[in-house]
């Protein structure tokens, strides 16, 4: 009884003189291992995603395509280039890599990972339209690219863009929960499932993602008309890019995307800004599609800036003949 | 500086290790220089009017403590002194260019020339707090109820003391500033408890008025591209929005001063379970509302006076609340509509009685219950109208479009999506979060806050609980920089 007596005295001292530090730092230690756990769960989840745009980041930063022909760009890139049609055409095997919403500054590090670890890319498509080398501090959708925050390539070209969240998600323990968003959450489950189920989609469109909507806008109604302001320093950042790319044996080809006639209508400077793009390209390697009679007719749109899949075919068909001719394949 | 910024997660800790690391003698000392610093985060510049107002009210104050109590004569011009220099700074920073411009617009349909300019200020954060603090600081030292202060450096603390400086609890002297001579030891139970009730604002700021704020600004900012439905959902979420924003801060505000000891006064008690309008404000912003109790309301005489002027009094003392919020007619109408309120409340009291015994609501008396909250709700949103919207124009058109009789109800129905800024599947998200808010707030409507009902569990449920509560934050929270409501006023 006396030593029981002791014993729970002695306990009850220790509770009064440690309580203090040994609950909190307990509290502490299992929450630090639950988010380390269901951060690494989220990041693995993730980084086995084949869904939309998380699977085709996923594709280039694991190094799981490796084509002859890869093309990268915004939106207007992904649903203008029909990767398989290129590469029937031009019998290479092309990829679309590009990725929705992003400009040059933030698909960069895509294309600096390519030209690090690809042994067959021979040709780098970039998929250009207005608003890719404007300069912006507003990242588009991060979270399908903090996967791989660790990759210097991705974080160099996120942190230009906005440095102060880049910089703490990398840096700082568990502040990238407060970045993540839902398509992060629902990529993680995805991925998940699909290795628990061993059902992984195959992209049999190689990152071509087609639109089949059409387009009834008024393309007749009056234009706000503004004119585009690119970045010298975002050109210049293409230029080194171009360097690199071209100092391991790939050729540069820079596309001005199609754009509807109306759409055009709202750019004081569109055709001085093309002109400023094709000195990106490698000599006779840039495209100008803004005089092309695809950019005549809605049909091939489905919205100003956007070709729907009868509009990429054409386009891909066109473009496809194009530089066969010029490559002299 | 933000409470649900990453800077406040590094400054907090900071200043709670600091100030239980240094002799209780320089502890006023640390916390006045945390609290600048939490300020000047802000607007360095901005701090001087802090400075400024600190300075006067000091001043004043002890000249009034030289005269004894009998001799209020010689204290007077010292509380006006006080006063007007409050009232000064606050007008000329919140409510000069609206006066200015209302002065103007009188001036054009009265065909007279008027050529005041108008000045471009940035409306100090928590201006109105601190000035109102600091006011019934110096009430009280001229009614002899407390003494002044002595010690600057301890006053200056009183007037910026961090967790309540930007949007309350509006503390009184009698209670902050003894605390602050006080001497807090660690004392495990009340930091536990402390970071609990912030754990609980976070969540209410991050997780449930934030995510609501996308719908509601999409509906308010727009309010033409919507009728019916829509409107009467955005309205609800803005009275939740509000009450989460604003109840949050105060929950992070005085579970912060808890921390390193202190009791700051409780600013909300489950409003939104009212049963009457007069029981919402002894429920809602209480440091405010009884503020204007004792500072203006039985001033004017309360309800010591002809009926006549006791509705009146009431009513003043809305208007005045209204104006307090922001240079704005339409919070001028939202505390004038407040005012109506509780006047036609008190006007109908017998008549209400009356029909309650005739329609025998009183032996019902759950039902009865149900009908008093679900009443005061309503009234409490239809008044939100007028503070959320963006001008009386917008108002208007919200309450005369807030109908059931159009096809947004059928759309409803059917399921469909009824576009308020977030897809279909976040809204219902949304709602769910509602509920579950509403439910846990009815659930420990008998305890102080929802943070501390855990406590009687074992340890394994509480810790749970706080898990789920803090993965809740981190994974369901909206981390845009998003300002809390009342730094605004």
């Amino acid at each position: 009884m006396a030593i029981s007596r002791q014993m729970s005295s002695s306990i009850s001292n220790f509770n009064m003189k440690y309580l203090p530090f040994v609950q909190p730092l307990l509290f502490l230690g299992i929450f630090a291992i639950l988010l380390t756990t269901i951060d690494y769960t989220l990041k693995w989840g993730v980084k086995h995603s084949t869904d939309a745009q998380t699977g085709k980041i996923n594709q280039i930063m694991l190094h799981k395509v490796d084509p002859d022909l890869m093309v990268f760009g915004s939106s207007v890139a992904e649903v203008g280039f029909n990767s398989p049609l290129l590469s029937q055409e031009l019998g290479l095997y092309s990829f679309n890599g590009a990725v929705d919403g992003t400009r040059f500054q933030q698909y960069k590090g895509l294309v600096k990972e390519v030209n690090a670890f690809s042994e067959n890319a021979k040709y780098i498509v970039f998929g250009i339209t207005y608003f890719d080398f404007i300069k912006t501090n507003q990242l588009t959708e991060p979270s399908r690219f903090y996967a791989f925050i660790n990759n210097d390539n991705i974080y160099q070209s996120l942190y230009e863009i906005d440095n102060e969240n880049v910089h703490k998600v990398k840096s700082i323990p568990f502040y990238a929960f407060t970045q993540y968003t839902h398509t992060y959450y629902k990529n993680a489950l995805l991925g998940l499932r699909s290795h628990l189920t061993s059902r992984t989609p195959v992209d049999s469109l190689f990152g071509f993602v087609p639109h089949k909507a059409a387009w009834n806008a008024d393309t007749a109604k009056p234009a706000h008309v503004q004119k585009i302001k690119l970045s010298p320093e975002l050109l210049n950042d293409f230029k080194i890019l171009k360097e690199q790319l071209n100092s391991r044996e790939r050729k540069v080809i820079v596309v001005f995307m199609p754009m509807h006639v109306s759409g055009q209508r709202h750019f004081s400077n569109l055709k001085e800004v093309v002109q400023q793009i094709s000195t990106l390209a490698d000599p006779g390697l840039f495209f100008d599609y803004t005089d092309s009679s695809i950019c005549e007719s809605t049909e091939y749109f489905y919205n100003q800036n956007h070709l729907n899949t009868r509009g990429a075919n054409t386009f891909s068909a066109h473009f496809a003949k194009e530089l066969e001719k010029r490559l002299k394949l | 500086m933000l409470f649900n910024s990453f800077e406040f997660l590094v400054f907090f800790p900071t200043v709670v290790l600091l100030y239980f690391l240094f002799p209780h003698r320089f502890r006023w000392l640390v916390l006045l220089i945390a609290s600048y610093t939490f300020y000047m985060f802000w607007r360095a510049d901005y701090a001087i009017i802090l400075v400024i107002s600190t300075l006067i009210d000091y001043l004043c104050s002890n000249m009034m403590d030289r005269h004894s109590e009998e001799n209020r004569a010689k204290r007077k011009p010292w509380l006006w002194l006080s006063l007007l220099s409050n009232l000064g700074i606050l007008f000329t920073f919140k409510y000069y260019n609206f006066f200015n411009a209302a002065a103007k617009d009188l001036a054009e349909v009265l065909d007279v020339a008027y050529a005041a300019p108008a000045f471009e200020l940035l409306l100090p954060m928590g201006i109105s707090f601190y000035t109102f603090q600091t006011m019934s600081y110096s009430i009280d030292v001229y009614y002899g109820r407390i003494k002044a202060e002595k010690h600057f450096g301890i006053f200056a603390l009183f007037v910026t003391f961090f967790p309540q400086l930007v949007a309350g609890p509006i503390e009184r002297a009698g209670n902050l500033l003894s605390q602050l001579r006080e001497k807090h030891e660690f004392n495990y139970q009340r930091v536990t408890d402390g970071l609990k009730l912030m754990a609980w604002g976070l969540f209410k700021k991050v997780v449930i008025a934030d995510r609501l704020a996308v719908m509601v600004n999409q509906v308010y900012n727009n309010p033409t591209d919507y009728e019916g439905v829509p409107l009467i959902i955005a309205t609800v979420f803005f009275a939740f929005q509000i009450y989460c924003d604003f109840s949050g801060y105060s929950d992070i505000a005085i579970g912060a001063a808890q921390v390193m000891g202190f009791r700051l006064m409780e600013n909300f008690r489950r409003p939104y379970f009212s049963k009457s309008i007069r029981e919402f404000w002894s429920r809602w912003h209480i440091s405010l509302s009884t503020w204007f109790r004792d500072y203006l309301y039985i001033p004017l005489g309360g309800n010591r006076v002809l009926k006549w002027r006791w509705y009146y009094n009431i009513f003043i003392v809305f208007l005045v609340s209204g104006i307090w919020h922001g240079a704005n007619w339409t919070f001028i109408v939202w505390g004038a509509l407040h005012g109506f309120y509780q006047v036609f409340g008190l006007m109908t009291a017998k008549k209400r009685d009356l029909l309650v015994q005739i329609l025998r609501l009183d032996k019902y008396q759950g039902l009865y219950r149900i009908i008093q909250v679900a009443t005061t709700f309503s009234l409490v949103c239809l008044a939100w109208v007028f503070f959320r919207a963006n001008n009386i124009s917008d108002a208007l058109y919200i309450i005369k479009h807030l109908n059931l009789e159009n096809p947004q109800v059928y759309k409803l129905i059917r399921g469909q999506s009824l576009y308020l800024g977030l897809p279909q599947w976040k809204f219902l998200m949304v709602c769910s979060g509602v509920f579950f808010f509403i439910s846990l707030e009815f659930l420990t409507r008998s305890k102080h806050s929802p943070a501390i009902f855990f406590n009687r569990f074992p340890l394994v449920i509480r810790w749970t609980s706080f898990y789920i509560l803090l993965l809740s934050i981190l994974i369901f929270g909206y981390f845009e920089t998003n300002e809390f409501i009342y730094f605004q006023f």
